[in-house]
């Protein structure tokens, strides 16, 4: 969807800056957000946005490149990363194949699905699934959904090599929380 | 939020290791919430998890007993000429070392090996500017 903020490698170098220092210079054209009440769940899309899903979709994957590029730099074995929507649609990835993403993110948000109808199939209250973890080996995966965002649910996939759960874990919530920064929901 | 670079966790450890060689059997470095493991060499997770529990407990019973607070660290003599020590990093972090008392100096460890591991752990905490700083270097790369 946003293939803007897809970076293939490690690299911080984007395919984006080198459009954009050779772009003709734009007008900046500001959509103003209607305020809307408050949405228990935080999982649902402000509607503007979704209205110009295309144009937004574009400027938060950008916006949350840094969240990515943070997550590589204090991770060692560090492998991929990616944030994508909650329906599944790329936001913003690294060290993931460009061929794979579309993939991936749909892969993401059905695993996250499976897995919050099976947790609160086995576990009391009706809590929303926080974080899924997977180990292959070596290699580990976090999976967490961060709500109550002005595009409602985004999830955060985390892959590393060799290294421990607890500090996926801890990586992963200062990642959540980057994101939260930049796209709370204030209103 | 606990915020802390593994990168340097790690390099807290290879330091540790360097220092006290083949005495270093095992270590891990733990957040005390989870009790899970950031860091380590010859990981033990279980060993991670009971010396978290047996950490609070030691310090339920110093209170209990109104004696003074557990402070920096601990040290057992176990069998098999083996030291476990285990340290205190604030109110997040902890980290454990199984030794092999036969190749370790006492005075190295409790001198040189863990006053360096204590500023290791405390420098690889961010605070806001090393993660304002951080944000910057990623910015900057593109």
């Amino acid at each position: 969807m946003s293939a803007h903020a897809h970076q293939p490698e490690h690299s911080s170098t984007t395919s984006y800056d080198a459009a954009h220092d050779t772009e003709p210079e734009h007008n900046a054209e500001i959509l103003v957000l209607t305020p809307r009440s408050a949405e228990p769940d935080g999982t649902e899309m402000d509607t503007d946005i979704a209205d110009y899903w295309e144009l937004w979709s574009e400027q938060i994957g950008r916006a949350l490149v840094p969240v990515l590029d943070k997550l590589a730099a204090t991770l060692p074995s560090f492998s991929s990363a990616m944030i994508c929507t909650a329906d599944g649609f790329n936001l913003c990835t690294l060290g993931v194949d460009e061929d794979q993403v579309t993939r991936l993110s749909a892969m993401t948000s059905s695993l996250h699905s499976i897995a919050d109808v099976m947790s609160t199939s086995v576990h009391d209250g009706d809590d929303l699934l926080d974080i899924v973890s997977l180990t292959n080996g070596s290699s580990s995966t976090v999976l967490m959904a961060i709500r109550s965002l002005i595009i409602g649910q985004v999830l955060l996939w985390v892959t590393a090599e060799q290294v421990p759960l607890g500090a996926l874990l801890m990586r992963g919530r200062v990642a959540a929380r980057d994101i939260r920064t930049i796209l709370a929901d204030a209103r | 939020m606990l915020d802390i670079d593994i990168n340097a966790l790690e390099q807290a450890i290879a330091a540790a290791k360097a220092v006290l060689k083949d005495g270093l059997v095992a270590t891990d470095i733990w957040d005390r919430e989870s009790g899970l493991s950031l860091a380590g060499h010859n990981s033990r997770p279980e060993a991670v998890a009971l010396f978290n529990q047996l950490t609070y407990e030691i310090s339920d019973t110093l209170s209990g007993s109104n004696f003074p607070a557990l402070n920096r660290y601990y040290l057992l003599d176990v069998d098999g000429d083996n030291t476990i020590v285990v340290q205190r990093h604030g109110d997040d972090l902890m980290s454990g070392m199984l030794l092999d008392a036969t190749r370790v100096n006492l005075g190295i460890l409790v001198s040189v090996v863990m006053p360096r591991l204590t500023a290791a752990v405390a420098a690889a905490q961010h605070n806001d500017d090393q993660i304002a700083e951080l944000e910057e270097l990623a910015n900057a790369g593109r």
